[in-house]
């Protein structure tokens, strides 16, 4: 076994920084923060009642560096030009303003609806505090504008928002010449719930099972990143095992998602034996979480200021399945139709991927070294990002069985943390009153990429706003320019090998 | 090691189910031995999904019991929805539902199928799946474990 120090504190490194500037001194901080380097993490929109408050999140690593740009803005007539030509990521969270918020975009490029849907009125801002009961009329939705896409031969494939398989629901376009893609275009926000809003008021322990079903799959991701936010918003500081801990669940959900995408890209191919070998895999592995934490999605455990653990972590069983997994993966590559299929199909080039802000294995399988682990530790580890090159789906399968077997290993040297018996079990912290900032950020590297959670309370403790922004927000417009000359019937394999969340993007 | 070699040393895997009981029974108009399941996302977190993908495993195996998910609702016997009815879900689920040729059952799988379990105040949600359609079954859960989803669904399929 190792023998490695990790770092004892939540946050002890992280440097903070706050400005807030006039709307017109909005870009230029903006561009400062990139030409430096940092990344827009996120952007919440805030109803003060008498202004409208935007908070830009930009951070950078190395060391852990977290600043806040805020605009205030005149509630009556909230308006900011567009940061489009600075960033893209901006350009979209802009549109969220718009929709959830009344925000006007001076010199957007694109400012059609992102988030809103056709049967929702046009000027109901269902997150202004005053937007009162829903507005939606499904007779009059006309549809979404799509840009028709005209040439000799173009046809137009309309799939969903149900698919054929049992996935979440979207709207795929489809525009191509024979079968070859010339154009996608995806719309989504089909699971829109208006959960931030249904944060709005709650006591922030509350919170922490809303936050579970954010993306069912990223329990612990979101989880973890909503009460990170919430343990600095009240100034709590967790014990380093509880810490660690935590960290080990993450690796938990890293390891039974990552199975299901390498059975579940095998399967996309007609290799539908080696998703059951997968799927029987991954059933072990959610044995094993409902062994530690009483529920197989592991959900329950994180608690705010502590975790709360029931059983323990069988390392032998985990070495056992690791073996198996190799196997496996071994066994799938080595297909030669596999291979075929596999390799150069939906290739992400690394030029748009860093365009876009692209997260998690999307970006680590076109080389670019993101892992908020590495980045922004809540606890000290011995973690490498994996990488690919390639930026196909090979490199996206490829990445998969590498991070798989480094969680696997992790968990082998720290695992045992788990078994710990005297964790603190979320006792909630008081004095919440005299609390110090009343604001919280959380950065988690969930098995999809850096998952973000920004949190303000009020003068009464209670959660006055929510802001989640999933890595698959950043994800999903590489997609499409993956899908560019690759064929309609690859299509569900890139999706697959993306993975990205539906529930977690639509919020 | 090859993958004839791998299932041969693994053997077996689906692990026994308990005997139907044929006084839970339902909906004796469907036909008996089969159910074929359209599968509806209405506002799911995506949870209930991977327990019902893990009824189809090798450990469930719950096509042995007759029941299994089909692309097109014109196929189906019924639909299985899961999550809140969002505003957005709310016309295709009922696209599906109209597509889908009677007689029909309709399974709400999961807590927020069932009862929004807790999000029933968005403003994005409509309600629980019996605020739209006739429910046949519902399988309580957040997420509802496999054998528990593999037992209900028996009780449609009768086998
Ligand atoms: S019942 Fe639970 S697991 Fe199923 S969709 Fe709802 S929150 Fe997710």
């Amino acid at each position: 076994m190792t023998e490695w120090d990790y770092s004892p504190t939540v946050g002890i490194n992280v440097k903070r920084e706050s400005v807030t500037v006039e709307p017109e001194g909005l870009p230029r901080a903006v561009s400062q923060q990139l030409e430096k380097g940092a990344r827009l993490a996120l952007a919440s929109a805030i109803d003060d009642a008498d202004q409208i408050r935007l908070v830009y999140a930009f951070v950078s690593p190395n060391p852990d560096l977290r600043t806040e740009i805020s605009v205030n803005l005149p509630s009556n007539d909230p308006v900011i030009t567009s940061l489009a030509p600075l960033s893209f990521p901006a350009s979209r969270f802009e549109r969220e303003f718009h929709d959830l918020f009344g925000v006007k975009i001076a010199n957007h490029p694109m400012p059609r609806r992102l988030v809103r849907h056709g049967h929702w009125l046009p000027t109901w801002y269902p997150m202004r505090h005053n937007a009162g009961v829903a507005k939606f009329s499904l007779e009059d939705d006309p549809g979404y504008p799509f840009v028709p896409v005209k040439g000799t031969g173009i046809y137009e494939i309309p799939v969903g928002p149900i698919h054929a398989g049992l996935i979440e629901p979207g709207h795929f376009r489809f525009y191509a010449v024979g079968e070859t893609v010339v154009k996608l275009k995806i719309r989504l926000w089909f699971l829109h719930k208006g959960l931030e809003k249904l944060f709005e008021g709650m006591e922030p322990t509350a919170g922490v099972a809303l936050s579970e079903k954010i993306s069912g799959d990223s329990s612990i991701g979101h989880s973890l990143a909503y009460v990170l936010a919430v343990e600095e918003a009240l100034g709590v500081t967790v014990n380093p095992d509880v810490a660690l801990a935590r960290a080990m669940l993450l690796e938990l959900e890293r390891l039974y998602n990552h199975v299901a995408d390498v059975g579940a890209m095998a399967n996309d191919v007609g290799y539908s034996v080696a998703n059951s070998h997968a799927l029987a895999l991954r059933e072990e592995l959610l044995r094993i979480n409902r062994g530690i934490t009483g529920n197989r999605l592991l959900r329950g455990a994180i608690k705010i200021g502590g975790i709360s653990l029931i059983g323990d972590l069988k390392l032998d069983q985990l070495r056992n399945i690791a073996e198996s997994f190799q196997e496996l993966a071994e066994i799938i590559v080595g297909n030669p139709m596999v291979h075929e299929r596999f390799s150069h199909t939906a290739t992400l080039l690394r030029a748009d991927a860093l365009l876009l802000g692209a997260l998690g294995p999307v970006a680590r399988s076109v080389g670019i070294a993101t892992d908020a682990r590495i980045a922004h530790p809540f606890v000290g580890l011995p973690i490498e990002a994996a990488l690919e090159a390639s930026g196909d789906v090979m490199a996206r399968f490829s990445l998969r069985v590498k991070e798989f077997q480094a969680s696997a290993k992790l968990l082998g040297e720290f695992g045992s943390i788990l078994s710990e018996r005297a964790l603190p079990n979320g006792t909630l912290v008081a004095a919440r009153q005299d609390s110090p900032r009343r604001q919280g950020f959380g950065l988690v590297e969930g098995w999809r990429g850096t998952i973000a959670n920004r949190v303000e309370l009020d003068d009464s403790g209670h959660l006055s706003r929510v802001k989640v922004v999933d890595p698959s927000w950043f994800n999903w417009p590489a997609l499409p320019l993956a899908m560019a000359e690759t064929i309609v019937p690859d299509f569900p394999l890139a999706n697959k090998s993306f993975n990205l969340s539906y529930s977690g993007n639509d919020l | 090691m090859g993958l004839i070699r791998r299932i041969v040393s693994l053997g077996k895997l689906a692990q026994p189910q308990p005997s139907l009981d044929p006084a839970r029974e339902i909906r004796p108009d469907l036909s008996s031995g089969s159910l074929v399941l359209r599968h509806v996302d209405a506002g799911s977190c995506n949870g209930c999904e991977i327990e019902l993908s893990a009824c189809f495993s090798p450990i469930y195996d719950l096509e042995s019991f007759g029941v299994s998910l089909t692309a097109s609702p014109r196929h189906a016997d019924g639909l299985v929805v899961t999550g809140v009815v969002t505003r957005n879900m709310q016309k295709p689920l009922m696209d599906a539902y109209i597509a889908t040729p009677g007689p029909k059952a309709v399974v709400a799988l999961g807590d927020c199928a069932i009862n929004c379990n807790g999000l029933r105040e968005g403003y994005g949600v409509t309600g629980a799946v019996a605020d739209h359609l006739d429910v046949d079954l519902e399988i309580p859960g957040c997420p509802p474990e496999p054998a528990e989803i593999v037992a209900a669904l028996r009780r449609v399929s009768k086998r």
